[in-house]
């Protein structure tokens, strides 16, 4: 090859690379402008407050006091001496802990049974869902009268098969389960929703190959295929509900404020109650941080323990 | 249409070499096929060509100009993917329409709305459908303009995939694997429909396929890649019937040619499974090398004649119009495989029969995998004696 | 398809049983409020009720609900509210997205992992800070506190990339070789091709939006800013429990549109929800 063959396939080779540098760093900039107003504002609404909730964890602050104080772990400090805080991270567990194997177990029981069959599935579906779709905040209202100690339709119902109904909205020893209760009556629909779909798609052939086998009872069937193939949805299921019942609100505030004798109370009530009734930005900050770990801790924890047990 | 050059082409992925000083030039109007085993060297190749990958190294010319700094849709070429990836939300008419929407409407006038306000919009899009209509009718799906792809057959979207590529009039066709989603008789009745597409075109064609029958029925040239190299380019003819190197000829044809080991003796004739094939070589004596011969060159011998492999028939297999007989030789650890034909012969399993390579067809090569041409100085060479 | 076999006459109904007695369990609350909303006030705070109401006071009470607070403000209130979040919050998810999906870029991945960190973060951790910042901005009690802070939806980005992903990279490699540039390619191939997490993405968004409770209470005082489920609450606690009947009429007013919608749709809300979700 002469010399100026061998100039020239350099030549080119340094343009090739310059061009394909050129056409990299295109893509990478048209990639940055479409992801660019997500970002802001993924940082303006939600990295900077969480720090900002953070920081403001560590202060004395009062919302529009004039001065901010850096008081270190005073506010966890003064949290973990408060019994309404500890009550309320433990009623907050209970509840989760009612709210989620309660919805778990009654969507998969209804999704296996709407699929079982195919009369009046389309029905069944939308009704169980609609609690899902209706205002949390109405229908609590509605559960308020429906259980009512005298004039509501549950101690009525009871009353006729010959249990005397409680008050249970008002007392402290039924509070929790009460509400609990309007938690699984509104979140049954969802998980059974997320159930159907991981039932539409475990392959009929394992059900066929079951059946030859031998294992063909509704119990068999369940144990060996569908129970197993739901794995990742149950873990999506349980996850999810998890997070969503921790977040409980909107019954606490309308129906019993957190009473009677903070029975009732929870985290979330007591982060609002805290930062924004009271108007304690710093204490409030506190509890918000502490609701932020209780459900990551969740998250994560179940994400951990579980996952191992769901791949295949 | 244009001729396409593929000047030291190389390309890596990661650590894995993908293709290897690639050089090809296909002439304007020829039917090229790039063919071998499945793996990434085609259709990175083409793919190369089109300007969806870089290569590291070389260039690629079309119609003498260099292309390297062009986008795909700069390059003015058409490209039928394996998957068909016909529009899944739009008709076919609406499906072969988009390129030409593409390059004749500018951003304005594809406004959904607006767009037909603008003045010489609506001439554009008449002639566009113009286009569309003619060019689903040379393809015989005018009467699938107002379907939707999952609406159609496998054939039927190949089709439609064809008809968005022809009607860009580009400088070249690009096509991977078109066939190999379709069934087997469909496959073969759309292989000849290619080819007179071709005619009919006189486009130029670059073509992959792993399918070295379809490479061999329907290409004016093929371009045989193996490991990443290109090991041969020639007609069909040329690279069936002269391999320039083994792995060529182990990939092309069907059945496998037979590979046989065989050594040089002292006057430099070739001995294979204690046979004497009367084929002189510049060999030393001693030297190994592999004998490649194909199922239809070996003849069935009388036990009489001499020299012969003697070996028992394991395995016949009925292929219609012919016959393959699996034998299996002594000395030999792999069974020879013949073609031959049953109004000739006739034998059964567990037979012992003699055979023997046809000499002008056998070909040799080297331990590096490359052919031997023997020395032939007379025709008379050519018998056993 | 799903795995039927043929169950027997009594598996059958026993089935419908179970069903029917759930169903009715889910039913009853939508119900009674509905009577309830029909009844007088002697009729409500009864030992004896009846599903019917013996004396018509439908008309009472819608009226009430409709003259006592601004009860159609509150239903155009969420309407605008909720459209206009989900409006902007696909104007930002899918091109992000679609980044995400299929372009190359330096810092994709640490994008991707933000998003997922972002999507454990419950909406009401940062509403204290957001608060502060709003009222320094005084924007407190406007339809942008309302909006504002849901602009950004990580679960709309994660579930559009996740779908985005599953459109073959051959048909955007076509679409580039017929001459399209990349927002042209989000705009007329991935939305399209998207539709079921489109209709996913809506849903969440709009039913989490019109039922929020939580941040309207905090940001809003004024009645004409007012979200459905806030104007409920203010309502009844003015009532102080008095017009009970009142309030279940507002009630079924707030609900009716996304239950309307529900029915209508119900396939596609279905669908929609569950199809995107758990596809990996």
């Amino acid at each position: 090859m002469s010399k100026e063959t061998e100039l020239t396939s350099e030549d080119l080779s340094k343009q090739r690379q310059s061009f394909i540098r050129a056409r990299k760093l295109s893509v990478s900039y048209l990639a940055y402008s479409m992801s660019t107003p997500a970002l802001v504002l993924i940082m303006l609404v939600l990295i900077f407050p969480v720090l900002a909730v953070f920081g403001l964890s560590f202060t004395d602050w009062l919302f529009g006091a004039k001065h901010l104080n850096f008081i270190g772990i005073k506010n966890y400090a003064q949290m973990l001496g408060d019994r309404v805080f500890w009550k309320s991270l433990s009623n907050t567990l209970i509840y989760v802990g009612t709210v989620v194997p309660g919805s778990f177990i009654i969507g998969l029981v209804v999704a296996i049974l709407i699929q079982s069959s195919t009369s009046l599935r389309g029905f069944y579906r939308a009704v169980y869902f609609l609690p899902v779709v209706a205002s949390l905040l109405a229908m609590a209202i509605v559960w308020e009268i429906l259980l009512h100690p005298t004039v509501g339709l549950l101690n009525l119902f009871l009353k006729n098969i010959g249990i005397t109904g409680r008050d249970w909205l008002n007392e402290s020893s039924t509070v929790l389960m009460a509400l609990a209760g309007i938690g699984i009556w509104q979140m049954s629909g969802f998980s059974m929703v997320l159930f159907l779909s991981g039932l539409v798609g475990i392959p009929i052939e394992l059900y066929e190959a079951a059946e030859i086998d031998g294992a063909d009872s509704a119990w068999d069937r369940f144990r060996t295929v569908t129970w197993p193939m739901l794995g990742p949805v149950s873990l999506f299921v349980l996850v999810i509900s998890a997070i969503r019942s921790s977040q409980v609100f909107d019954t606490v505030k309308v129906l019993t404020r957190g009473g009677p004798n903070k029975a009732s109370e929870v985290l979330l009530h007591t982060m609002y109650t805290e930062g924004f009734a009271f108007m304690r930005s710093g204490y409030g900050s506190a509890i918000t941080m502490v609701f932020l770990v209780f459900i990551l801790g969740i998250a994560l924890a179940q994400m951990k323990l579980l996952e191992k047990r769901t791949h295949y | 249409m244009a001729s396409v050059k593929i000047k030291n082409i190389n390309k890596s992925f990661g650590t894995v070499r993908v293709l290897e000083s690639i050089n090809l030039d296909i002439e304007d109007g020829e039917f090229l096929i790039l063919v071998g085993p499945s793996g990434c060297g085609k259709t990175t190749l083409l793919r190369i060509i089109a300007g969806l990958e870089y290569q590291d190294e070389g260039q690629i010319i079309i119609d003498d100009r260099s292309v390297d700094n062009q986008l795909p849709k700069q390059r003015n070429i058409a490209m039928v993917f394996q998957s068909y990836a016909l529009y899944p939300h739009m008709t076919v008419a609406e499906n072969i329409a988009v390129p030409e929407n593409m390059r004749r409407l500018n951003a304005w006038q594809r406004l959904p709305v607006v767009g037909c306000f603008i003045p010489g919009t609506a001439a554009v899009k008449a002639e566009i459908q113009q286009n569309v209509i003619e060019v689903s009718k040379s393809l015989g799906i005018e009467h699938l303009l107002k379907r939707k792809p999952k609406q159609l057959s496998g054939g039927q979207s190949q089709r439609v995939a064809l008809g968005r590529a022809i009607i860009r009039r580009p400088k070249a066709f690009l096509m991977d694997e078109p066939l190999s989603n379709l069934d087997a008789k469909l496959r073969v009745e759309t292989r000849a429909e290619l080819t007179q597409l071709h005619r009919r075109l006189r486009a130029t064609f670059i073509y992959v396929t792993h399918d070295q029958t379809e490479a061999l029925t329907m290409a004016d040239r093929v371009a045989v890649i193996i490991g990443g190299q290109l090991l041969q380019v020639g007609t069909p003819k040329e690279v069936y019937g002269d391999p320039q190197r083994l792995d060529v000829a182990e990939f092309i044809g069907t059945p496998k040619i037979n590979v046989l080991p065989g050594i040089a003796n002292s006057k430099g004739l070739i001995e294979s499974a204690q046979m004497v094939i009367p084929l002189k070589t510049n060999l030393a004596s001693g030297e190994e090398i592999k004998m490649a011969i194909r199922p239809e060159s070996l003849e069935v011998t009388d036990n009489s004649e001499e020299p012969q492999w003697r070996g028992k028939v394991r395995h016949i297999e009925y292929l219609g119009s012919s016959r393959l007989a699996y034998i299996g030789v002594q000395g030999l650890s792999q069974q020879i495989i013949i073609t031959f034909n049953s109004n000739n012969l006739r034998f059964n399993i567990n037979d012992l029969i003699g055979i023997r390579p046809i000499v002008n067809h056998i070909f040799l090569f080297d331990e590096k995998g490359r052919r031997i041409k023997p020395v032939i100085e007379q025709e008379r060479d050519l018998k056993y004696e | 398809m799903s795995y039927v076999r043929k169950l027997s006459p009594l598996a059958v109904s026993v089935r419908h049983v179970l069903l029917m007695t759930g169903a009715a369990v889910m039913l009853i609350p939508f119900i009674w409020m509905v009577s309830l909303s029909l009844k007088p006030p002697q009729e409500i705070f009864t030992i004896n009720p009846s599903l019917f109401p013996k004396v018509w006071y439908a008309w009472e009470n819608y009226s009430l609900a409709f003259k006592a607070q601004p009860l159609l403000r509150y239903v155009l209130n969420g309407v605008i509210v909720t459209l206009t979040i989900f409006t902007v919050q696909v104007l930002v998810a899918v091109p992000c997205a679609y980044a995400l999906a299929k372009l190359d870029f330096r810092g994709k991945g640490l994008l991707f992992s933000l998003v997922l960190f972002c999507l454990l973060i419950p909406p009401q951790v940062p509403a204290i800070p957001l608060y502060i910042a709003f009222w320094k901005l005084r924007i407190l009690n406007s339809y942008a506190a309302l909006i504002l802070p849901f602009t950004i939806s990580v679960l709309g980005i994660f579930l559009m990339r996740q779908f985005f992903k599953m459109v073959p990279d051959d048909l955007i490699d076509a679409a580039r070789l017929d001459g399209m540039g990349e927002f042209t390619i989000v705009w007329r191939i991935m939305i399209p091709n998207a539709v079921p997490a489109l209709v996913a993405f809506g849903i969440f968004s709009v039913i989490a939006h019109w039922n929020d409770f939580f941040w309207p209470l905090i940001a809003i005082q004024d009645h004409q800013f007012m979200t459905p489920p806030l104007g409920i609450m203010t309502f009844r606690n003015d009532e102080a429990g008095n017009e009970y009947g009142a309030i279940m009429a507002a009630a079924v007013v707030i609900c009716l549109p996304l239950i309307m919608a529900f029915l209508l749709a119900q396939r596609r809300f279905i669908e929609g929800i569950t199809f995107t979700g758990l596809k990996r």
